[in-house]
């Protein structure tokens, strides 16, 4: 019974994922593609759901959906030169779809020998239903692998202080310098 | 349990319409959008693995990989805005050159 229910939103959740996306890069407008990117990665933070990945999703949804997406719609906002473009693509057209193909084709191939060789099924272990995912997320996190953590909030300090000096324009350079 | 095999092709399928977008679109905001879609589908990826050896070490990496692509939106926007300012256009066809 939690099988099938569990197949039935694996197959709606990634369908909906691949559906979004493919609106996403052929939307016309940049605030059709920032609102589909949102519906794409909503379906992505579902299958982290679907995972047992429960704190991966609310930092999917908070951070991303609630963050990233948000600046991209500002900046959209701020910028937008009022004429629409009747050509998205660019010129490159052909040899752009023929890498992506090539891309999809090893991708594939690569699962596949991987798939073959029956490495993972091996370990595939049972899973339990109740997660104590935040916990165990967490303790890793200021344990082990608190160094990278540090790095990380360092990575984001460093992209506030270029963020703020990249958008800077002429006036307020004047005042500053 | 869905098979970890499903799950590394649907984050292949939404890396390469990712690939797809970067390669092909036309807009530079776009353009962000789709690399934002490629570090997700890895994220797929990562979450999948993590959560199918019992492991969490893939989860870390998810968030470090959220805190780069967070970087990199925010110093790549300001880009575009300061490259917005002096070409009024966001064609990335029509900004190849490096002097103003």
């Amino acid at each position: 019974m939690l099988k099938g229910i569990e197949v039935l939103f694996f197959y709606l959740l990634s369908l909906l994922c691949i559906f979004f996306s493919m609106l996403t890069i052929s939307a016309r407008n940049a605030v059709h593609s920032a609102l589909f990117l949102i519906s794409t990665l909503i379906s992505v933070a579902g299958l982290f759901l679907l995972l047992h990945a429960e704190f991966v999703a609310g930092v999917q949804i908070l951070v991303y959906v609630g963050g990233v997406l948000v600046l991209f719609l500002f900046v959209i906002m701020l910028v937008s030169s009022g004429q629409t473009t009747r050509r998205i693509f660019t010129n490159q057209f052909a040899i752009g779809v023929a890498v992506a193909t090539l891309l999809g084709l090893s991708f594939f191939a690569a699962i596949s020998q991987v798939q073959a060789t029956n490495y993972f099924r091996a370990r595939e272990a049972k899973q339990e239903v109740v997660t104590k995912n935040t916990e165990k997320v967490g303790l890793q996190l200021y344990t082990q692998a608190v160094l990278p953590f540090e790095i990380a909030s360092l990575v984001l300090l460093v992209a506030i202080v270029a963020a703020v000096r990249l958008a800077r324009d002429r006036k307020q350079e004047k005042i500053f310098n | 349990m869905v098979p970890l095999s499903w799950y590394l092709i649907l984050s292949a399928i939404l890396f390469t319409i990712g690939a797809v977008g970067v390669f092909l679109k036309r807009n530079v905001i776009t353009i962000f959008m789709c690399i934002e879609l490629m570090l997700n589908a890895v994220n797929l990826t990562l979450v999948a693995f993590s959560s199918f050896y019992k492991q969490v070490y893939g989860q870390l990496f998810v968030f470090i990989v959220m805190t780069v692509a967070a970087a990199e939106a925010g110093v790549g926007l300001a880009l575009v805005i300061s490259v917005f300012r002096n070409r009024e256009t966001l064609d990335v066809d029509k900004s190849n050159i490096l002097k103003l």
